[in-house]
């Protein structure tokens, strides 16, 4: 049944197989197989948006195409997303296509940067968002499908083709896809949304440009003792790109344990940003020239000689994931200068 | 006009067409530039300089590619 609110280009394939190598021979997946975006799936992914197909959400450098609700529905189908993921994906255009994001850096860079998505609030069960056990790794269709519905977008509306217009020297897993809630039932602080203002009850994403993640490891119960002093020096080196500029916003993804173990410790999320940016710090000698020199027009900011990863402690974020195993926590520094955008869902 | 390395070349095509300027002058210049001394920068930055002159004044001059050294 032909929808007449659909305007995009009808193709005609002889099943599955010819409609998955069609998209493969024009650039227009992640290397993996696509689910066919067929009229009946991709109408119903735009009525899940509660939004009509010519409705714009946002702007995608380089292209400069304006993603419109039938776009992205398509991008999201060929993502594998359900119905009831739209409205994430939705969310997550218009937060990455605010000017404040950069994504026009983001998506041509020789960083390795990606664009992920942290999810807050109800919907996070209502459409299975993983923010629990291995919320970063596979497993949970919602968070896959959303991650990398909003990287085929970038793709396929954006017009990022590896190599070509996205120049990541080497890029990253996380391009692929990263996208995952946060555990705010096992948080013992604010989520970040009611962080940024918004009401506990309602639904948000937050787009960030993480540049990689990497692992840090500590007791839970010695959080409040060493490990915190253990995972700043961690964070404490100079080749990562944190420290190429002057800002950016360094994410912090601590496992409940220990944020529970900080809290119990009488540690709020603030007094972590600040230990974090007040033992960040490294000498000028350490930093590459041309970002001690960012740096040196703050001269307020260096102390006693010792450079800040970033301006504030309001610059360093952090938020609460992963499961009960404890142990392990996630750095994720960020790329350059976006700053991270927070949308309400809407459904 | 704009001015790119050879390496940038499809990333500032792709970004004056998406600006709606897809036939846009490009002076392409070599790449990389991070083995080269700042003496030999200069070099090619001063053989670029005719050629994005006139990208900016005569029509219709479309991609310019300048060479490494004057012999090539």
């Amino acid at each position: 049944m032909a929808d007449p609110q659909l305007t995009s280009t009808r193709v005609s394939a002889g099943g599955y197989d010819e409609a998955v190598e069609y998209f493969h021979a024009r650039g227009m997946t992640d290397g993996l197989p696509i689910v066919p975006p067929t009229e009946e799936r991709v109408a119903a992914m735009v009525a899940a948006s509660g939004r009509t197909p010519g409705d714009v959400l946002g702007v995608v450098h380089p292209a400069v195409a304006e993603a419109t609700v039938e776009k992205v529905a398509v991008n999201a189908v060929m993502a594998g997303c359900l119905p009831e993921h739209m409205p994430v994906v939705a969310a997550a255009v218009e937060a990455m296509t605010e000017e404040e994001f950069l994504l026009y850096s983001i998506q041509t860079t020789t960083n390795p940067v990606g664009v992920g998505v942290i999810v807050n609030g109800p919907i996070r069960h209502e459409i299975g968002i993983n923010s629990g056990a291995g919320c970063l790794g596979p497993g949970s269709r919602a968070n896959a499908s959303i991650g990398r519905a909003v990287r085929l977008i970038l793709l396929n509306i954006g017009g990022a083709v590896p190599g070509e217009v996205d120049k990541a020297t080497q890029g990253f897993p996380g391009k692929f896809a990263l996208c995952f809630g946060e555990n705010e039932e096992e948080s013992p602080w604010d989520p970040l949304h009611v962080e940024r203002g918004f009401d506990a009850a309602e639904s948000c994403v937050t787009v960030i440009a993480p540049n990689t993640t990497l692992n840090c490891t500590f007791g839970d119960r010695l959080m409040a003792e060493g490990g915190m002093s253990a995972f700043a020096e961690t964070m404490t080196a100079p080749a990562i790109t944190q420290f190429s500029l002057f800002t950016g916003e360094p994410l912090v993804v601590l496992n409940p344990g220990h944020a529970r173990a900080l809290a119990e410790g009488g540690w709020s999320k603030d007094d972590v940003k600040r230990y974090f940016h007040e033992h960040t710090r490294l000498p000028g000698d350490r930093i590459h020239a041309t970002a001690r020199s960012r740096r040196d027009t703050r001269p307020d900011l260096i102390v006693d000689g010792m450079y800040p990863m970033v301006p504030t402690p309001d610059h360093w974020m952090i938020a609460v994931a992963g499961g009960d195993g404890g142990l392990h926590s996630t750095y994720m520094p960020s790329f350059g200068s976006p700053k991270s955008v927070t949308k309400p869902i809407r459904r | 006009m704009t001015v790119s390395t050879k390496a940038f070349q499809a990333l500032a095509a792709a970004s004056a067409k998406g600006r709606g300027m897809p036939a846009l002058p490009q002076v392409i210049l070599p790449f990389p530039y991070d083995t080269l001394k700042e003496g030999e920068v200069r070099e090619i930055a001063y053989r670029a300089l005719d050629d994005a002159v006139a990208a900016l004044l005569l029509p219709d001059r479309g991609v310019v590619n300048v060479p490494v050294s004057p012999e090539e």
